[in-house]
């Protein structure tokens, strides 16, 4: 399993080391340092075997994480431990930065020594894990905190303490779905699919058993079956999901016998699945960008976003981030409709609208100017991407809670 | 006077960033009586631990706090101890004592941090102590401290490996545990110390099935690996039959007459093994899980263990990780690049989710060519070429060059399009950027050496190429397919030796070589026009730089020139230059990664990791399967075999008393007492 595990910053320097098996040699944190990091190439492979040692590597921002072993894992989990504790990382001290790093040394060691016992990864819930590897200096804990925080760590349900009490029983719910598209050069859609989110925030007392229902318009598809009789039987209204995840407090069992999503809910904020729809997706926008280069100190840009949903909709939030080139030395910008600014720290021109109705147009116009540089490498046309919310009276809908 | 006792030599002592009295000045928080500085000191030394500098000449102070009523302070202790006990074993025993204690506290949280920190502790002769302390462990109340005294043993057996036999014994009776917490870190345990104990697992081996599911997410993709092992030697294979069916259903298997001969053979119905059902049925579920490695997990098991006809349903599951980020998409890709060698079907209809995004690294690109490359067939071929005509263009210059190489492959694959492609790689011959004119060149001359059928107009074309184009690999590959071809552009040759007879000089050695073999070829057919340049070339190369050369020259001249000294070979030199070669093979470079588990390290590294655990093949005939029933006798047994232990608890409390010399050490150092 998991032999040892390393922090570096972007210098190579070893902010946190932890070996916690024999194989794993003390020389190991340099042969990552020398081979990878001072490499300076781009990054072949993700895992890097050095003298029979692989070191599975993840970057965050500045910061190198590593994981060492010499033993046969399994890959995947490696990574996702990876990314696991970068996020308890992120839950106990918000950005992973050097900075960051270095003023929490003992809460990290801490934690790894909770989450990674002798390699192997354990509980990564950072709701439990928040409840008994705390940054408060000395807190005297009364018996009562004690018994709940061991009834949490050592009970079936990871994720939930019992004895939790609020005045006021809420639970939100937040559908969170993107689009992803792939387009080619001439403009035609390649594949599209929605991925969606189910966020909960959930302040409920004691142990409740929730359960999350659908309507008849939502269609998961029974795997191994097609659903093309089911959608067509339930006619055009319906949603086919294509598939989806779960936190792991919902009963993966029951789901699969009675198709009912049942669970106990963490405390406070949790994401409760994810889904995938892939048929008859209806772009909710059309981008259509105009690049012409005038000469080779001057780019000409031209945005055009088409709204493509029904006119009684209404967007709101609409931000256009659309990149610039690296030696971009000024920026005009006209636009129709809400504002626009170049923003060179992010070298891209952004443009917020706050609220577009459905079948409309609006347009964007911008020069930018460019440095005269040697650097043969043509300008890659980064994608441009844009960011918007709907919101819909009816927000439960096609969701049910009960 | 207890510092004098320190050990003042120690050879890391100058590596301690802060002046000597910096860490006096810890021990004297070390020594104090206030929590909040003792706190402090700990902290500030758990921070250098962490930084990886050394903290060692610290430990007598250190270890004196272990005993301290602060939770905080103990856990910060706890970390130190861990680290350096091994350094320093004696003053590391001076610990024990309080472990002891906390093993028989009330809080199962207390007993199992004991336990875990305990067998943390690298120091040989408290080997009898933990052996001991993992028994009591395993047959505590508590699920939680059985799970830890599951871990612990993973760590005694590295510590000790002659306590295998004891170990084995207690992983046997923490199987048998009912309680999901315990089953992952057992199966862990015992992959660990005794993976050939099989024998272990039948009678555990439906529970564990039927545990699967409310199992945490880490100790499920263990459970369901070793479950994989273990179905591959249990049952007999189900895949036999299903190829039968799946040949009606238009298979893509290379081996199909083969696999039908066998069938034919043997006819006997196949029923699949109702443990093996059980086994793959209550897996499915998990294909839902958040965590990409249990679907990874799941979908290896299906891959190994279930009938072909059932293993679809995983290519969903595979296609939707690669939402994940990109290290997870780079191991998914990997195997479902060694998956849809054998099985194109399965990820057909996902053929789109394959398309590369300009915002995706070139590992992940790469790895999508290549799934790309291995589903295409005469009906996406066409769709296929337009995406990469594409790719060609982008900016990544080493993925417009896989690109090309990827085309080549297509074209040897599919005969229908091969034409077309090798036209569409003519016309990239003179697109702009020379890096992917280079690569064109190679893939032409692979493929025109596949169909050696005429092939002039592209080769008069190419050889004009040779005055502008600068990559060396281009370059040998053209003056290599101009000697190859030498007798069908009877006029272009010769002409190409001149100009490169001028040049070879400044050519990269990779040219030069094969400016050799080039005039080599042309004296041996057109040796009047051809003879004088020839001598010319090989004059240079007597006198080059490089000895490769040099050699080369030494012996084209004995195998072509004729003198008196020239051996029997040079008779045959036209033949040897000139024989037929045999066409390079495009393959995929994961042809050959089937044979190693899907999923596991050593299939990403296509080379055995330490602690590879072979697939076995299925048995011919199926061993017992009784061996798996699990007798209600048995059951009853156990309950009573549980209350016994009950009471021996209270018996076994007693024996610690014979461990007790250990606390009568703490006295008996003099620097303690103050």
């Amino acid at each position: 399993m998991i032999g040892g595990l390393f922090i570096y910053n972007h210098k190579g320097e070893v902010l946190i080391s932890r070996v916690y098996r024999d194989d794993i040699g003390r020389n190991a944190v340099d042969a990552f340092r020398v081979n990878v990091i001072h490499a300076r190439q781009q990054v072949r492979s993700p895992v890097t075997n050095i003298a029979r040692t692989s070191f599975f590597h993840v970057k965050r921002s500045n910061i190198w994480l590593a994981a060492v072993t010499k033993q046969n894992v399994n890959a995947a989990m490696v990574f996702e431990f990876l990314y696991k504790m970068c996020d308890v990382m992120a839950a106990y001290f918000g950005k992973i930065s050097e900075e960051n790093i270095k003023n929490n040394f003992v809460l990290i060691y801490e934690l790894l020594d909770e989450i990674l016992d002798f390699g192997y990864p354990q509980n990564s819930e950072t709701g439990a894990l928040k409840t008994f590897i705390t940054q408060q200096g000395i807190k005297s804990q009364t018996k009562e905190e004690q018994s709940q925080i061991t009834s949490q760590v050592t009970g079936q349900i990871g994720w939930r303490r019992e004895g939790i009490k609020y005045r006021r029983n809420e639970l939100f719910l937040d559908v969170l779905e993107s689009v992803n598209l792939l387009m080619s050069p001439q403009g035609q859609v390649l594949s599209a699919h929605v991925s969606g989110r189910v966020v909960m925030k959930s302040y409920l007392s004691g142990m409740p058993e929730c359960k999350f229902g659908m309507n008849d318009k939502i269609v998961i598809e029974k795997q191994g079956k097609g659903t093309a009789d089911e959608t067509s039987k339930s006619g055009k209204q319906s949603i086919a999901i294509d598939d989806c995840t779960f936190h792991q407090c919902v009963r993966l069992s029951k789901f699969d016998s009675e198709r009912s999503i049942s669970f106990i809910p963490p405390d406070g904020e949790f994401e409760l699945m994810r889904y995938r729809t892939t048929k008859d997706i209806i772009l909710p926008f059309r981008v259509i960008p105009l690049v012409r280069e005038v000469g080779r100190t001057k780019l000409e840009v031209k945005v055009v976003i088409k709204s493509n949903f029904k006119p009684s909709l209404l967007a709101q939030k609409i931000e256009v981030r659309i990149p610039t080139p690296l030696n971009t030395s000024g920026v005009q910008v006209i636009c129709m409709k809400g504002k626009a600014k170049y923003k060179a720290s992010e070298n891209a021109i952004v443009w917020k609208i706050k609220r577009m109705a459905g079948m409309k147009e609006s347009q964007i116009s911008a020069e930018i100017e460019l440095l005269p540089t040697n650097d043969k490498k043509k300008w890659a046309r980064p994608p441009i991407s844009m960011n918007f919310e709907v919101w819909q009276k009816r927000s439960l809908d096609p969701w049910r809670v009960c | 006077r207890g510092r004098s006792r320190l050990p003042v030599g120690s050879p890391m002592q100058d590596l301690i960033p802060g002046p000597q009295d910096h860490s006096l000045n810890l021990k004297q928080m070390l020594e104090s009586n206030k929590d909040s500085a003792k706190l402090d000191a700990m902290k500030r030394i758990v921070g250098m631990i962490a930084k990886g500098k050394n903290a060692s000449e610290l430990f007598p102070a250190v270890v004196k706090n272990v005993a301290s009523k602060n939770i905080e302070i103990k856990k910060l202790v706890y970390v130190y101890l861990v680290r350096y006990a091994e350094e320093q074993q004696d003053l590391a025993l001076l610990s024990i004592s309080t472990f002891q204690r906390a093993l028989k506290d009330p809080n199962q949280l207390i007993r199992a941090s004991a336990l875990r920190v305990l067998s943390s502790i690298r120091v040989p002769i408290i080997v009898p102590i933990m052996m001991l302390a993992i028994k009591e462990a395993s047959a505590d109340l508590s699920p939680y401290v059985r799970k830890n005294a599951a871990h612990a043993i993973q760590k005694l057996y590295s510590l000790d490996p002659e306590q295998k036999e004891m170990l084995i014994e207690v992983i046997e009776k923490l199987l048998k545990d009912k309680s999901t917490l315990v089953a992952g870190s057992v199966v862990m345990a015992f992959e660990e110390v005794c993976p050939d104990r099989i024998d272990l697992i039948h009678k555990n081996y439906r529970k564990l099935c039927n545990l699967l599911v409310d199992v945490e997410e880490w100790g499920q993709v263990v459970i369901i690996h070793m479950l994989t092992r273990y179905a591959r030697t249990q049952f007999v294979s189900p895949w036999k039959e299903d190829d039968g069916l799946e040949d009606n259903e238009k298979n893509f298997y290379e081996s199909d007459d083969e696999q039908k001969e066998k069938t034919d053979q043997k006819k006997k119905p196949y029923a699949m093994d109702p443990d093996h059902r059980l086994l793959i049925r209550n897996t499915k579920p998990l294909l839902q899980s958040r965590n990409a490695a249990v679907v990874m997990a799941v979908a290896q098991l299906y891959w190994h263990i279930s009938p072909k006809s059932e293993v679809g349903i995983i290519s969903k599951s595979l296609v939707r990780l690669l939402r994940s980020n990109r290290e997870v998409q780079y191991i998914v890709l990997q195997n479902i690049a060694t998956m849809s060698i054998q099985r194109k079907g399965m990820f057909e209809p996902y053929l789109k989710s394959f398309y590369v995004r300009s915002t995706d690294p070139t590992m992940i690109k790469i790895l999508k060519l290549e799934i790309l490359t291995n589903l295409a067939n005469e009906a996406n071929i066409s769709t296929l070429l337009r995406e990469f005509q594409t790719y060609v263009k982008s900016q990544d210059k080493q993925f417009a060059a896989a690109t090309i190489q990827t085309i080549g492959r297509c074209a040897t694959n599919i005969s229908e399009v091969t034409d077309t492609c090798l036209s569409g790689l003519v016309c990239l011959l003179s697109n702009r950027d020379e890096i992917v004119v280079a690569e064109s060149v190679v893939v032409i001359k692979k493929l025109l050496q596949m169909q050696p059928a005429q092939h002039g107009e592209i080769i008069k074309h190419m050889a004009k190429l040779l005055d502008s184009i600068t990559v060396p690999v281009a370059r040998a590959s053209i003056l290599w397919l101009i000697g190859e071809n030498c007798e069908r552009v009877p006029k272009i040759a010769p002409d190409v030796l001149r100009k490169m007879a001028k040049s070879f000089t400044n050519e990269d050695d990779l040219v030069k070589l094969q400016i050799l073999n080039l005039g080599a070829k042309l004296y041996l057919t057109n040796s009047k026009q051809t003879k004088l340049l020839t001598q010319y070339i090989l004059n240079l190369g007597k006198y080059d730089q490089n000895y490769d050369i040099r050699d080369r020259t030494r012996f084209i001249r004995q195998l072509i020139v004729p003198n008196e000294k020239s051996g029997a070979l040079s008779k045959y030199a036209k033949k040897i230059f000139l024989a037929q070669k045999p066409a390079p093979l495009l393959e995929s470079p994961f042809k050959d990664r089937d044979h190693f588990q899907l999923g596991t390290l050593s299939h990403t590294l296509n080379t055995k990791a330490i602690g590879y655990l072979e697939l076995s093949n299925w048995p011919e005939v199926a061993p017992d399967p009784s061996v798996r029933n699990v007798e209600v006798i048995e059951l009853i047994n156990q309950c009573t075999k549980y209350s016994n232990t009950l009471l021996s608890r209270n018996q076994k409390c007693l024996q610690w008393g014979r461990l007790g010399p250990h606390c009568s050490v703490v006295g008996h150092l003099p620097w303690l007492r103050s």
